[in-house]
């Protein structure tokens, strides 16, 4: 049994020897490079995030579908008989007692009527479930303000994707905006010379947080437009407020009136027309 | 790819070969008893032994103690076998690590690499034959390195090596022009570190495993003599020692000191001795409060948190938390914590991973602490309740 333990031990050493010559082998037996090594280390690092990144959207942005994709529940086409009785604008229909008391099942607050939980948008409940989101997609040592900036970034990003629904192809406007929202609060939050040690999680942060930004819009964007078209302007949109009330009103939130909210649901994005253009191609 | 591990397991084969060359390092017969009740009461070889020993090596991940704890067995399959062809069989080698058998060892790793290994351990057996106690084998690794690729294999010139390594940190000398430099930052560690001997210098080669011109200097200085290298170091120790008005003793038996490496995780004990700074006269210290942790909590440093999971916070602390989390409920209270008390922010987050578990842990009514930080789940993404349709 001795023996055997010391044999082990030699052979621990020799394990631990090999990498030294592999390492050699491959290199040519040239340089023990022990910068570039740790250029290296952090580059397959950073890869294995954005890895990592990647199929968690994947996953994420399958599930938010499937789940967008729902059709109504039977209390959800009650309400939306109700609804449709209802005149007036779609801010007063949505103001009318049956939608509130939905609400109020639906996000756990009482709002005395629409606009004014348009105004309390993003709600405090909004950001932390995104907070969580984020905690859940992010490496494990990420602090709580790194956590705090990205959900902030995450609003502001969906309120400019709106606006400017080019964003995603516009690398400069975007990294500019980027830049101003998201790294240089967090940069100010890691000491400067943490920052590399962080380079990873921040790449994930950049990621992460554009990445939900962009999928959240087009997903629900996506539904939207899809009712709109199936059953028409007013039929559509509470469709769109009875089945994701929160996401509604968050987006709408972002535009002045509820005609150009109306507007920018019916106007395909960018991503919809190549994909409408890539499945017409596919027909012909 | 392949660099990613070098880094890591060159550091890994430093200490191991420093660990290894104790087992037989002489011990000095000028030593007397450190006369520190304390410091006689850590340097129990056996106690040590019981906790940080090769057994505890089949509880934990033998791949995850070489390779780091985020170690991604697939790419490391595949540079395996690029490395040593395609017979090396992770699983297997694994196991066979764990059951510390040498042949299925072997058998794992494949049957050229085997013959390899076989002449490569003959080497260091010889080496080892006929030794007396505390007398360290005369390992050479050129001559090491030469049996262990073979005559067939790539040669690899040490010296030449060494040299490069060197001189990229060392611009101008030689490499014994630098040697005061190097033993005093040796002695730094030592004045720093309270403990016995083996605490001592696994923290010396725990520190100096991160500092890289330290490494090359070391294999130019001592041209891949492990031996004279061990001693040197040791002789530094003893001096330093000397210097601080402590007499080390080194224990007859050191064979705790390879598992002591093999078993902690380099960045546990260096980041804490260096976070520790203490004059060797505050041996007189309880060993909790050392900073030499052998043991190694290797789930905690595998999580690599900046904050720490286990810090405690008062009773006060949490009911004022609670308070604040009532006053302005979950989502709002969080919010302004992450404003105010970015602490009791993290220290929330760490513990919860959705306001709904808060909110069940504030309807529990208790002043009882939140259940122990959660290492974030990696199970499949729920979605964001209110964005969920």
């Amino acid at each position: 049994m001795k023996q055997n333990t010391v044999k082990f031990r030699i052979l621990l050493l020799l394990f631990l020897l090999l990498p030294l010559c592999f390492h050699n082998v491959v290199e040519g037996a040239e340089e023990i490079e022990s910068e570039r090594a740790a250029e290296n280390e952090l580059a397959g690092e950073m890869m294995k995030g954005v890895e990592d990144v990647m199929a968690q959207h994947e996953k994420r942005k399958k599930a938010l579908k499937e789940l967008v994709s729902k059709p109504l529940t039977e209390t959800q086409q009650k309400l939306l008989h109700q609804l449709l009785q209802q005149t007036g604008t779609l801010a007063e229909t949505l103001s009318s007692v049956p939608y509130l008391a939905y609400l109020k099942t639906e996000v756990g607050k009482e709002y005395k009527d629409f606009p004014t939980y348009i105004a309390a948008m993003p709600t405090p409940k909004q950001k932390t479930a995104v907070l969580f989101s984020f905690k859940e997609a992010l490496p494990p040592k990420t602090k709580a303000e790194a956590l705090s900036i990205c959900t902030d970034y995450y609003f502001k990003l969906r309120s400019l994707f709106v606006k400017e629904p080019d964003i995603f192809s516009e690398m400069n406007t975007l990294i500019a905006f980027q830049t101003k929202h998201l790294m240089e609060p967090l940069m100010a939050i890691y000491p400067g010379a943490e920052l590399f040690d962080h380079m990873s999680e921040l790449t994930q942060m950049a990621m992460v947080t554009n990445l939900r930004g962009q999928m959240y819009t087009e997903v629900f964007h996506d539904a939207w437009r899809e009712w709109l078209g199936k059953y028409g302007s007013s039929e559509g949109l509470l469709r769109s407020a009875i089945a994701t009330p929160a996401e509604f009103a968050l987006v709408r939130s972002f535009f002045e009136d509820t005609a150009a909210f109306e507007k920018w649901i019916q106007v395909p994005l960018k991503t919809e027309k190549e994909s409408e253009a890539k499945k017409e191609q596919v027909n012909r | 790819m392949k660099s990613r591990l070098f880094p890591i397991i060159i550091g890994l084969c430093f200490v191991s070969l420093i660990g290894v060359a104790f087992l037989r390092t002489p011990r000095p017969k000028t030593e007397t008893p450190v006369e520190n009740k304390l410091v006689q009461e850590t340097a129990k070889p056996t106690e040590m032994s019981k906790n940080n020993g090769a057994d505890s090596l089949t509880e934990t991940d033998v791949f995850s103690q070489a390779f780091g704890s985020n170690v991604d067995v697939d790419k490391l399959k595949e540079e395996l076998s690029q490395t040593f062809g395609s017979d090396v069989d992770l699983d297997k080698l694994k196991e066979a690590l764990r059951s510390k058998d040498p042949e299925r060892i072997k058998e794992a790793m494949g049957p050229e690499f085997a013959a390899r290994m076989d002449a490569a351990m003959k080497y260091l057996e010889e080496k080892m034959e006929g030794l007396e106690e505390g007398e360290f084998p005369d390992i050479n690794i050129q001559e090491y390195m030469n049996i262990f690729m073979g005559e067939n294999g790539p040669k690899i010139d040490f010296a030449e090596i060494s040299q490069k390594a060197f001189r990229r940190h060392f611009p101008e000398g030689e490499p014994e022009d630098y040697e005061m430099e190097m033993a005093e930052r040796i002695h730094k560690i030592v004045a720093a570190t309270p403990g016995d001997f083996e605490q001592v210098m696994a923290a010396v080669s725990m520190n100096l495993i991160k500092e890289q011109d330290f490494q090359s200097w070391a294999l130019a200085n001592f041209k891949g003599e492990i031996g004279q290298q061990v001693n040197w170091m040791t002789e530094q120790v003893l001096v330093a020692g000397e210097l601080e008005n402590i007499q080390y003793d080194i224990p007859e038996d050191l064979s705790t000191f390879t598992q002591m490496f093999t078993e902690a995780n380099p960045q546990d004990s260096a980041a804490v001795s260096t976070s520790m700074p203490q004059t060797a006269t505050d041996t007189t210290e309880p060993i909790e409060s050392q900073p030499v942790e052998p043991s190694g909590s290797a789930p905690d440093v595998a999580a690599g948190s900046e904050i720490d999971p286990s810090t405690p916070m008062s009773t006060t602390r949490i009911n004022s938390i609670k308070e604040i989390l009532s006053q302005h409920g979950t989502d709002g209270g969080l919010l302004q914590l992450l404003e105010t008390d970015t602490e009791a922010a993290n220290y929330l987050l760490e513990r919860f991973n959705s306001p709904d578990q808060i909110e069940t842990w504030l309807s529990e009514q208790s002043t009882e602490a939140p259940p122990k930080p959660n290492l974030r789940q990696l199970a499949p993404q729920s979605l964001p309740q209110e964005i969920q349709p």
